[in-house]
């Protein structure tokens, strides 16, 4: 009898719901989220955006100046490596003897007859 | 109050309006549909945005360098673009194309506009206001 009583108050007490502290977990206003998402989107776009224009003018100088300077450099040295290099012949290959200045070969100590 | 912004990335565009932003969709959010107000706000659009953005009296439309707004007709006072657009953008007030902005679609102002070198543009640009009237400096 007493334990089906207790059972009985124990049906109809208060449930006992956990306990959380309000305080701890603080709802964020509208005003402050509005603004802290601005903070950020701006600073992402701040960055996103110099790198971005960054971009557009390194392709801007390198379409404008480096690409036709390069392609001039190659030109010159394709040109240099077909038209302005030629075979170094030693002197010793042509058969010829190697020319050797001498002092009495001079012309300024020769007479004049 | 922070509304404390990039004053040398705008400069037709009052940065108290680029302050009082009131919507936002951030990056990496894909939106669909129409935003039209008859109240003087404002919206910023990082992410993606498809659709039209109408304000019938004031507003000021600012497209995030990573905003992508497609198949739209954005019409406000102020529009300040560093994102991408494709469409057709009428600014009854002022419009500023930022160097990192691209914009695919017809252009019209009224009274001010200011593109970067490096803005890429393809479409008409209009301006919509008297050609006979005196200028204001």
């Amino acid at each position: 009898m007493r334990d089906h009583a207790c059972a009985a108050v124990r049906l109809f007490a208060p449930t006992k719901t956990p306990r959380y502290a309000p305080a701890a977990y603080p709802v964020p206003d509208t005003e402050s989220l509005r603004l802290a998402a601005l903070e950020k989107s701006r600073r992402r776009g701040r960055r996103v955006a110099r790198r971005r224009v960054a971009l557009r003018w390194l392709g801007w100088l390198f379409t404008r100046y480096i690409l036709p300077l390069a392609v001039t450099l190659g030109l010159f040295y394709l040109g240099w490596l077909h038209f302005g290099s030629h075979p170094v012949v030693p002197s010793g290959a042509t058969g010829q003897p190697p020319l050797t200045l001498k002092p009495e070969n001079s012309l300024h100590l020769k007479e004049i007859p | 109050m922070n509304n404390h912004i990039d004053s040398a990335s705008a400069r037709l565009v009052p940065s108290d309006h680029l302050g009082n932003i009131s919507s936002l969709i951030a990056e990496g959010a894909n939106f669909d549909g129409n935003f039209r107000t008859p109240r003087d706000l404002g919206i910023k659009v990082d992410g993606v945005l498809k659709g039209n953005i109408h304000f019938e009296a004031g507003g000021t439309v600012h497209v995030g360098a990573t905003g992508v707004i497609d198949s739209t007709i954005i019409e406000a006072d102020y529009v300040f673009i560093e994102g991408k657009v494709v469409g057709q953008v009428i600014a009854r007030k002022a419009l500023e194309i930022a160097g990192s902005a691209t914009v695919l679609g017809d252009v019209s102002y009224d009274a001010m506009i200011d593109i970067h070198p490096r803005a890429r543009v393809r479409g008409k640009l209009e301006y919509r206001g008297d050609l006979d009237a005196p200028q204001q400096n």
